[in-house]
């Protein structure tokens, strides 16, 4: 196996450190579904929506709150989901173990093609996903998707863990989640996850976005082969680098340095 | 983005398999009990629609009586705050978060708020478990710990039970000495504002 390089080893330690904060209390206090950092309130957008659609409105703290870490996305991009996710971080190491990637035909970008040659989760199905979520809220009154949400179960319990020494039955949603990633390979970061995808749908023009410089690129797809949610750095457009998490794989794989996230 | 018919209807599978499980059986998996809310809980329907289950009141509660409901409590209500006396009792009202309500203020979504009268619920005695009942007196550890001067009353050396008076704060089942206690607290008769 190669030498892990420095920069994924730093991508793993940043959700881990994360975590540490969020259980130790030590400047945070919540979860990431809404948390209090410097005095500031900051609440996860999706957890604001659904929970808007179920009470048929809300209090105008919790929609400021909610603006904060849409406005990061969309001057960041998908930062959150790269470097603090922490069930990014668990579903991003699966699938590194899990597939040993071969050189990827992107045949068409809505269908990601993973290294086994299995098609994964579209775009389309992500955004699916998310209106089915928004539609449940709305009907039956209650944040459908955060009663399953894999990043919020991990914090709820990683906070129950650490204040009262138990964990939920709940928690059992992470190996299920494991497994799909393993056996069904949907990338659920990069297409279904509807907390992605609410923040890719802000975060089309944010600032970073790998570039390639075409006069050195030789097109050999290492980039495209590292991205964990599907993106070809040589060929995407706007829309699929909304996707972008930041993690800076494609620039570190570059055998020729072409790539840069400078804005 | 063009879709075919067939992912068109594998969509539409898909999502209507999906739309059973997330959607309808928790709705009717709800209506097993109300658990014990925090104080401040609007009702039951708009506490359920508003809540993240963010776990924030559970973090500040000085008592740690507040814990956040399993899947064992309803699937809807799984992430959702509740009071179990037996890590501690609310002290909401007459103790150390009277006028306070740490929880109350830390809730982001406005499924806590502040309201006139404190009622979580009320506690209710097993007289077979009940020291005092079983053995015609002898303790009265639940009226020595409770707040609420007419909530228990003592007759013949025994607890009565007023669940009028009381509000559900647990302090006695949290002294109970009875192994196993003889007390546990009911969401019956909470007073929830809208």
């Amino acid at each position: 196996m190669k030498r892990m390089s420095h920069l994924l080893a730093l991508r793993v330690l940043a959700p881990m450190v994360f975590l540490v904060l969020f259980a130790v209390r030590i400047g945070v206090s919540g979860t990431v579904c809404s948390l209090s950092f410097a005095a500031t309130d900051i609440t996860c957008p999706l957890g604001f929506i659904q929970s808007s659609l179920a009470a048929r409105g809300f209090p105008l703290a919790l929609l400021v709150s909610a603006l904060i870490p849409l406005a990061a996305a969309a001057l960041l991009g998908r930062f959150f989901c790269g470097w603090i996710c922490g069930a990014g971080l668990t579903l991003d190491l699966t699938r590194r173990i899990s597939n040993k990637r071969g050189p990827r035909v992107a045949k068409d970008p809505d269908q990601p093609i993973d290294g086994r040659g299995r098609v994964g989760a579209s775009k389309l199905e992500g955004l699916a996903l998310l209106g089915f979520f928004l539609g449940i809220s709305f009907v039956l009154g209650y944040p459908a998707f955060c009663l399953v949400c894999p990043v919020g179960i991990l914090y709820r319990n990683v906070l129950l863990a650490s204040t009262q020494g138990t964990v939920g039955l709940d928690i059992l949603a992470m190996p299920v989640l494991v497994a799909i990633e393993v056996f069904a390979s949907k990338s659920w970061c990069g297409s279904l996850c509807p907390v992605g995808k609410t923040l890719s749908l802000v975060s089309a023009w944010s600032l970073f976005k790998p570039r390639v410089n075409a006069s050195t690129c030789v097109k050999c797809g290492a980039c495209a082969q590292v991205c964990h949610v599907n993106i070809d750095p040589v060929t995407a457009n706007t829309t699929q680098l909304a996707d972008c998490t930041k993690c800076l794989a494609c620039r570190d794989a570059c055998p020729k340095g072409s790539i840069s996230m400078k804005p | 983005m063009k879709i075919g018919r067939r992912t068109f209807l594998r969509l539409v599978a898909q999502f209507s398999a999906a739309g059973v499980l997330v959607g309808f059986i928790p709705t009717y998996v709800r209506s097993w009990k109300t658990p014990v809310r925090p104080p401040g809980a609007v009702e039951e329907d708009l506490f359920l629609a508003r809540c993240l289950r963010c776990g924030r009141c559970l973090e500040v509660c000085p008592t740690g009586a507040i814990t956040l409901a399993g899947v064992e409590d309803g699937l809807m209500a799984v992430g959702t705050p509740t009071v179990d006396a037996l890590r501690g009792p609310c002290e909401a009202f007459a103790g150390r978060c009277d006028g306070l309500l740490p929880c109350v203020r830390s809730c982001p979504s406005g499924a806590l708020q502040w309201g006139r009268g404190i009622k979580i619920g009320s506690a209710e005695i097993d007289r077979s478990l009940c020291i005092a009942w079983k053995r015609d007196g002898g303790c009265l550890v639940c009226k020595e710990v409770c707040p609420v001067p007419e909530a228990i009353q003592v007759g013949e050396k025994k607890p009565h039970f007023n669940p009028d008076a009381c509000i559900g704060c647990g302090r006695c089942v949290y002294a109970c000495p009875a192994e196993p206690k003889a007390l546990k607290v009911t969401s019956t008769g909470v007073m929830r504002t809208r």
